[in-house]
């Protein structure tokens, strides 16, 4: 008996130090940051928990400031980039190290001229220069690349740039005029593949070398605001002519980066297909003293605990692009990875758009007032509180924060916008992460009298589909439309991949919801991506004639304070609620992970650009 | 002898004509276009026009029956295709990753086999011990706990408790034995867990059979030592059913890869297949489950021709 007793201790104690050694090891030391499952509204950013009215958007030290580029050409005036634009930065920086980054998605393309997202530059970008691009001190200001200047002609149609005559490509050759009018021929080329730099084409009528460094380029109408920030945007690469033109392979012959013959920063050194690239530093950039790291090595890891051990174990000094990591995991991972002083995890601009579109050609979202009993009854604070953790503005129609936008208490005054504080009053200021806040009721009261009126006061039954990303959000809209509206969702969340489809193939019944990006902070770029017809987030084809008219008149307006008129037309006409999408909110989630031994890093507005490293140095 | 291995090879051919439409089949079935996922996905910007220029290109707008039987036609003259995203040719692909995820998979099974021989043998001559019990833990959480949690276990050990963690950069076997073996290890343990303890378990069970044998009771009387008994008399034979099971093994040690190869980041076909499928890299896809097929197809019949050499009473006609 007592020899069973041991026994039976011996084994107690043997289940209890495994068990105990499981659990700890599952659950980690107190640092580590631990997933949470389940999200919960939580405070915004830097909101505040009291009603009184939020102070407008301004810079926090991990998101850049939410001002947008002001490019509208000035006809007749040199427009020029600093002698050195480089030159502020290159006297403090230190040389040496090789930068270490990570990323979790592989790049579509090596040749961004076909590089439909942005894992294509985040690989490619510091192979090549753009003619311009955004100054990567404040990621903002357009600055020259190639180009050393430029001047806008006094009719506004034409615009001369002056090129840095030491550039080179990495097969010795100079860098060109003609290599630029090869390129920028290239971006507009109809029948091929250009999935980003076609956004050139409503702009660009044409170019010519004038002399080996000067480029004349002609647009097609004047004063074309938006067209140097989408000059700016990492896929406007400029490409070698006498590498590419006349092959028959033109299309394919950058799929191996081994043939990338660039001007850029880096040489491409080799590429394990899903495992990583390596690049070193080109002795001979324009640039002198850039860049400053001897070498880039990215490594692909698309598992986010392999991601997040990385980080710790130091093996990853950067995240420049996005990560895998989703929203709960990453704010847990900036929790910790600021709290311990090892640096900072950036977010863009409040750039990217959460929204759905409605299948506006069927019952019962033919109807406009069906539309708008959506678009007043949703209540955007919630989501934006349970799906975004806070990070996210309200859903207004143009970049909240920025020139283009109304300010936060114009918006709390809007209907579908309206959150009542815990007194009962009108609560003035951005809702978001702020608790005590109810919906006004009088939107749902509206919402409610046009389902009546338009035949449906006890609801109907709708289809929403979405992918696995997007899935918090039809079941928090599942509730807001069962109470408000008596709408019943049945939900569907398929792949990206499927979704897209969906969308793209209206293949879906009534909802099919998914997110949009724009490249620049530009009214042109956001009507254009989502409002007009033929827009990637606008299948059927939905176009309000007035915001057409405003579209084509604010395009080309050079006086900034007539075109900000222009775009609070089109605002007002969104407002309405009618158009074939509603709008939850805007989000910028922290994603850009920067411990402090990297220096010079600054934010950008949108993920879509900004993704070269060459100003980025190593301090430990 | 021959005539068996003939018929046995005879019956590849339609399994792996089976596997091959089903693969193909699966693949269009499920949601999902890869001319949309080369477009960027939810991330990308692009119209009807760029998706069909692109369908076009990869040859996906194919009527089905016209796309499967050109992929078969050129299954015979050994031509995979090319892969739609890293358009490279996808026999190349399987070239560079097949070697990967087989040194994971062996590796993963001969330190499974070495650590659940010993065990399972041990806990039988020790039934009922504190050992055997301990092992019974060890055997039961192997089975019950997923692979992937393994895998993840093994990763936030080694990051909290060391600091350390393989490193991210491949190194081949055979160029830098080292640092391979660092990276290859700790998957490896990770994903021969459940094999560990799955063949312990049956080799606990066939040694308590054999233990009680009569041969066993005979060799006991004829005065031979404990250890010649278990090793020369009831090991051997218990060995049998454990042998049958190593080909399933195998078969599931490439499937286990699929996981810790991500997590572990390891450039194997594991990796190679959980990308493609989420890209809908049709080309890939197919190479890589026609391959796998392949493999466990004669990794069976290389157990059954071994099960009969380790046990004369076993003929195949």
């Amino acid at each position: 008996m007592l020899k069973t007793a041991q026994s039976n201790a011996k084994i107690l104690i043997f289940v209890s130090i495994i068990l105990t050694i499981i659990v700890a090891a599952a659950c980690g030391s107190a640092e580590q940051p631990a997933p949470t499952s389940t999200s919960t509204a939580a405070p915004a950013p830097g909101g505040a928990a009291s009603p009184t009215p939020a102070p407008a958007a301004t810079a926090t030290p991990d998101r850049p400031p939410q001002v947008a580029t002001v490019a509208v050409p000035t006809p007749g005036v040199v427009e020029s980039a600093a002698e050195k634009p480089w030159a502020s930065f290159a006297a403090q920086a230190k040389a040496g190290g090789i930068l270490r980054n990570a990323e979790a998605v592989l790049p579509d393309h090596w040749d961004l001229h076909q590089s439909c997202c942005n894992p294509g530059p985040a690989a490619a970008r510091d192979l090549f220069n753009n003619l311009v691009m955004y100054d990567p001190t404040d990621q903002i200001t357009i600055v020259g690349d190639l180009a050393r200047s430029w001047e806008w002609a006094p009719d506004g149609l034409s615009v001369t740039f002056r090129l840095w005559d030491n550039a080179q490509w990495s097969d010795g050759q100079p860098v060109t005029a003609d290599d630029v009018v090869f390129s920028l021929n290239r971006m507009v080329e109809e029948d091929v593949s250009r999935p980003r730099v076609k956004n050139l084409r409503p702009y660009y009528a044409g170019s010519q070398a004038i002399a080996p460094d000067t480029v004349q380029v002609d647009t097609k109408f004047p004063n074309p605001a938006a067209f140097l920030p989408f000059l700016a945007v990492d896929f406007m690469s400029i490409q070698p002519k006498h590498i590419l033109e006349g092959r028959a392979d033109v299309e394919d012959f950058f799929d191996d980066p081994a043939n990338i013959v660039g001007s850029g920063a880096y040489l491409f050194v080799s590429h394990e297909i899903g495992q990583g690239w390596v690049f070193e530093k080109n002795p001979n950039y324009f640039k002198d003293g850039l860049p400053f790291a001897d070498g880039k090595e990215t490594f692909v890891i698309k598992d986010k605990d392999r991601f997040v051990t990385a980080f710790m174990t130091d093996q990853i000094d950067i995240v420049h692009r996005g990560s895998l990591l989703p929203l709960t995991d990453m704010v847990s991972f900036k929790n910790q990875w600021e709290s311990e002083n090892r640096g900072v995890v950036y977010s863009p601009g409040f750039t990217l758009q959460g929204l759905t579109n409605m299948k506006w050609t069927a019952p019962p979202f033919d109807d406009p007032r069906v539309r708008r009993a959506v678009f007043l009854a949703i209540d955007r604070k919630e989501l934006a509180d349970i799906d975004k953790l806070g990070f996210a503005k309200m859903g207004q129609p143009f970049f909240p924060g920025t020139q283009w936008a109304s300010s936060d208490e114009e918006v709390a005054a809007w209907p579908g916008f309206r959150y009542l504080d815990a007194n009962g009053e009108l609560y003035l200021g951005d809702p978001i992460g702020v608790d005590g806040l109810v919906k006004h009721p009088d939107d749902i009261a509206e919402a409610q009298r046009l389902m009546t009126e338009a035949g449906y006061p006890d609801g109907f039954t709708a289809n929403y589909h979405t992918y696995t990303a997007n899935k918090n959000v039809p079941v928090i809209l599942k509730q807001q439309l069962q109470n408000a509206l008596s709408i019943e969702l049945e939900i569907k969340i398929t792949d990206t991949a499927a979704t897209i489809a969906a969308e793209q193939e209206v293949d879906f019944s009534h909802f099919v919801s998914v997110h949009n990006g724009p490249n620049i902070v530009d009214p042109d770029d956001l009507l254009s991506g989502v409002y007009l017809a033929g827009a990637p987030r606008n299948p059927i084809d939905y176009e309000d004639p007035m915001i057409r008219d405003i579209f084509e008149r604010q395009k080309s307006e050079p006086d900034l304070a007539k075109r900000q008129a222009l775009i609070r037309e089109a605002e007002a006409i969104i407002l309405k609620g009618e158009h074939h999408m509603v709008q939850y909110y805007w989000y910028g989630d922290p994603r850009w992970i920067v411990p402090n031994h990297i220096k010079n890093y600054v934010p950008r507005q949108t993920v879509q650009y900004g993704m070269g490293t060459e100003h980025l140095w190593i301090e430990r | 002898m021959t005539t068996y291995i003939a018929q046995r090879l005879a019956l590849f051919i339609p399994t792996l004509i089976l596997a091959s439409f089903l693969a193909f089949a699966i693949m269009r079935i499920l949601p999902g276009d890869p001319a949309i996922a080369m477009l960027g996905g939810s991330e990308g910007s692009f119209t009807e026009e760029d998706l069909e220029a692109v369908r076009e290109k990869l040859g996906t707008n194919r009527p089905l029956h016209l796309q499967y039987g050109s992929w078969i036609a050129d299954l015979f003259t050994g031509d995979l295709n090319d892969s739609y995203f890293f358009r490279v040719p996808v026999a190349d692909l399987m070239q560079d990753r097949f070697p990967v995820s087989t040194q994971l998979a062996v590796m993963a099974l001969l330190i499974s086999y070495a650590a659940a021989i010993p065990l399972g043998v041990l806990s039988a001559v020790k039934q009922d011990s504190w050992f055997d019990h301990a092992a019974k833990i060890f055997t039961i959480a192997g089975v019950a706990l997923p692979t992937f949690w393994v895998g993840i276990l093994v990763l936030f050990v080694l990051s909290n408790y060391f600091n350390w963690v393989p490193p991210l950069d491949y190194a081949d076997f055979w160029e830098n034995p080292a640092v391979n073996l660092q990276q290859m290890i700790f998957p490896a343990v990770a994903l021969g867990y459940f094999n560990t303890a799955f063949a312990a378990r049956l080799t606990r069970s066939t040694m308590l059979e054999v233990l009680h044998e009569d041969y066993i009771r005979t060799a006991r009387s004829k005065g031979l030592k404990e250890a010649a008994v278990i090793g020369r008399h009831a090991v051997k034979n218990a060995f049998l059913p454990v042998v049958t099971i190593i080909g399933f093994q195998l078969g599931r040690l490439f499937g286990g890869a699929v996981v810790i190869e991500a997590i572990f980041v390891i450039p194997g076909v594991g990796t190679l297949l959980v990308e493609s499928v989420l890209i809908r890299d049709y080309p890939v896809v197919q190479a890589v489950i026609l391959m796998i097929a392949l493999i466990v197809l004669a990794l069976n019949l290389i157990v059954d021709l071994l099960y009969g050499w380790l046990n004369p009473r076993i003929r195949y006609a």
